[in-house]
């Protein structure tokens, strides 16, 4: 099955990628020419964060596997900020 | 592992952590066991005088315990991470993941149980790619056009259908000049041949025993569309 849509949301924000059935490997590669300004975080509920970085990297890497064999489903949440308001939500 | 990692790990996988530790200190513990116990037969005779058969009973033992030792160490894991290396030309890393948990003593168990369960799984999803392009709208860089594009590759190793159910979905615009929306959902099937195009949600479905139809509504043209598929070539969808 190929779904194709759009969004649009602010610079700070969330998607959750998810299949429900058994799922044997999943994969999410990013691009964009908003990337250079974001700082992109994959969270897995096994994986903490699998990866994450600035965006750019990100999408040099091209498809990034996630997790491993799931029998009830996989899910993955990724998540993106600007670094700017990273730096003052958790300052060093 | 960093600090944080830790903080959000699971229970379930600090138990799978927990027995996998478990079970790795009770080897060496076995193999030592096995090594002392055969010098100690073979000590043994030095120190007791026993009767000749009894004698040659404890070599025997001491023999097996000694290539038990060396198999363990030196040819079993050797013989295993052959016969994975082979397996991955079948599958790729899942033919080594399920053979290693499978059939390695030292696995987990509840990831042995759920290998098991997904070989049982006939209905499954081979591969889930997701591309996601992130653009700026604007010049103020205050709205990105998120485009979310989901390849979802599945498999039907059974005599049944595989519904075809739609849970894609593309969150809602919180701006009102742009608008989201969810521009293609499409089944592709080799084995038959069908190319199904579905711009509306809900609009295909799967039906009947001995033949099954697939029927889709594309919402410009307001027509239905019915096409039909002998049963052995739709349950390889």
């Amino acid at each position: 099955m190929l779904t194709n849509g759009e969004t649009y949301v602010s610079a700070t924000g969330h998607f959750p990628l998810v299949n429900v059935t058994p799922v044997l490997q999943l994969s999410v590669h990013v691009k964009g020419n908003a990337l250079s300004d974001l700082y992109i975080s994959i969270h897995h509920p096994s994986m903490g964060s699998p990866a994450q970085g600035k965006g750019d990297d990100l999408a040099e890497r091209g498809p990034i596997r996630i997790g491993e064999v799931f029998v009830t489903g996989q899910a993955a949440l990724l998540s993106w900020a600007p670094p700017a308001e990273l730096a003052s939500a958790y300052p060093l | 592992m960093a600090d944080d990692e830790k903080v959000h790990r699971p229970r379930f996988f600090d138990r799978i952590h927990r027995n996998n530790r478990h079970r790795r200190h009770q080897y060496p513990v076995i193999l030592i066991a096995f090594t002392a116990l055969a010098a100690f037969l073979y000590a043994l005779p030095f120190w007791v005088k026993f009767h000749e058969q009894f004698q040659s009973l404890s070599q025997a033992v001491a023999d097996a315990l000694v290539v038990a030792v060396v198999v363990s160490l030196a040819v079993e894991p050797r013989l295993l991470r052959y016969f994975g290396e082979e397996l991955k030309s079948f599958g790729e890393q899942l033919g080594t993941q399920t053979f290693w948990s499978s059939f390695y003593s030292r696995a987990p168990r509840i990831y042995i149980d759920a290998i098991k369960a997904l070989a049982e799984a006939e209905q499954f999803t081979i591969a889930s790619n997701w591309v996601v392009s992130f653009d700026w709208v604007d010049a103020e860089k205050t709205v990105i056009k998120l485009s979310v594009e989901h390849a979802n590759h599945r498999e039907n190793r059974s005599s049944k259908d595989f519904a075809v159910v739609t849970r894609s979905f593309i969150y809602e615009s919180p701006f009102g000049q742009y608008k989201s929306q969810l521009r293609s959902h499409a089944v592709l099937c080799e084995a038959i041949e069908f190319l199904a195009i579905c711009l509306r949600m809900d609009a295909l479905k799967w039906y009947g025993k001995e033949v099954a139809y697939c029927e889709f509504i594309p919402p410009r043209i307001r027509k239905f569309h019915s096409l039909k598929f002998p049963q052995e070539l739709v349950s390889q969808c």
